[in-house]
């Protein structure tokens, strides 16, 4: 690209006129105006980058904290649900039938784990079934 | 001669340039564009240094606002606007009006046949800094920017007749503040 093409007006009429013309090519930027530019040009835009990846940063951080927190609480909710009783719980379980259908603890118990087993069974069914889909 | 819609195009490919290759291409459109915008800010802030300023400004604004470059319909006639808007802001920051009869901050460069006239072109220059700034850089854009009273209006936001009466305003008074020269030229 060819520098500073300064238009010509031969046609400007007064002598004032042309003498003003004239008198506009003398004045030229200082020697060290143009790298000045051209290092506010990059700093400007390094500047400018710094930001935007803070901004994303800072985004992303958000997106996460606002996708992550129910998705953990629902994570948290079928991971309860598919949670084996633990002993504690199959005991108090066993206590609740035996006493409900009047039979010995040790059924009561055998009932209970079947209840378990059933419904282990039922869940991993219906999980094949939605991997299947 | 190179005309103002020539021109125009030019700066418009520089900010297309800089919207493909950013800072590399800020190079392109100081080459072409520096001298002429800065003799247009240094009539406005009246000095030198700060119309540098102005531009290095104007310029790094560019980087981000090319895209604004590339839509204008007269892409050059905004530049300087940019600029207009800079030096305005610097002038309103520095009030260097103290500078009026000075012109030791101008960084003039003249060919070896040229220098003779050095005199009589820094004499112009002082002339027009004793204008006021609505009238010089209305005789600018007209003399040196080739611009028409319709796009120097259009540009400054006031009618095209202001202009005119501005530009008219403003050579009057540099015509009596030059009449030596005037009467040079004539011979």
């Amino acid at each position: 690209m060819s520098p500073d093409p300064l238009p010509r007006k031969p046609s400007l009429g007064s002598p004032v006129e042309q003498a003003i013309l004239a008198a506009g090519d003398i004045v030229r930027p200082s020697h060290d105006l143009r790298p000045q530019v051209l290092e506010a040009g990059r700093k400007h835009l390094g500047k400018q980058l710094g930001q935007r990846a803070a901004g994303g940063v800072a985004f992303a951080f958000g997106l996460l904290v606002l996708i992550g927190m129910p998705l953990k609480k629902m994570a948290a909710e079928h991971f309860e649900s598919i949670q084996t009783p633990s002993s504690t719980e199959i005991q108090r379980r066993a206590a609740i039938y035996a006493l409900q259908r009047e039979i010995g603890t040790n059924w009561g118990l055998t009932e209970a784990f079947g209840l378990v087993k059933q419904s282990q069974a039922e869940r991993f069914g219906q999980l094949q079934a939605t991997a299947r889909e | 001669m190179t005309t103002p819609d020539l021109f125009d195009e030019r700066v418009r490919e520089c900010a297309r340039r800089i919207a493909e290759s950013r800072e590399a291409a800020l190079s392109g459109l100081y080459d072409l564009t520096a001298s002429r915008l800065l003799r247009y800010a240094t009539t406005i802030t009246r000095n030198q240094h700060d119309a540098e300023d102005a531009l290095q400004v104007a310029l790094v604004k560019v980087l981000s606002a090319h895209m604004h470059l590339i839509r204008a319909e007269k892409p050059w006639p905004y530049l300087l606007k940019m600029v207009r808007n800079e030096s305005l802001v610097i002038l309103r920051r520095k009030k260097r009006w103290s500078f009026l009869g000075s012109l030791s901050d101008l960084s003039t460069q003249t060919s070896v046949d040229d220098r003779d006239c050095e005199e009589t072109h820094r004499e112009v220059w002082k002339a027009l800094r004793s204008l006021p700034t609505d009238q010089s850089e209305v005789v600018v854009l007209k003399i040196w920017e080739d611009m028409t009273f319709a796009q120097i209006g259009e540009m400054l936001d006031v009618s095209p007749a202001t202009a005119a009466s501005r530009y008219r305003y403003g050579l009057e008074k540099l015509e009596s503040k030059i009449r030596v020269l005037n009467s040079e030229v004539r011979q």
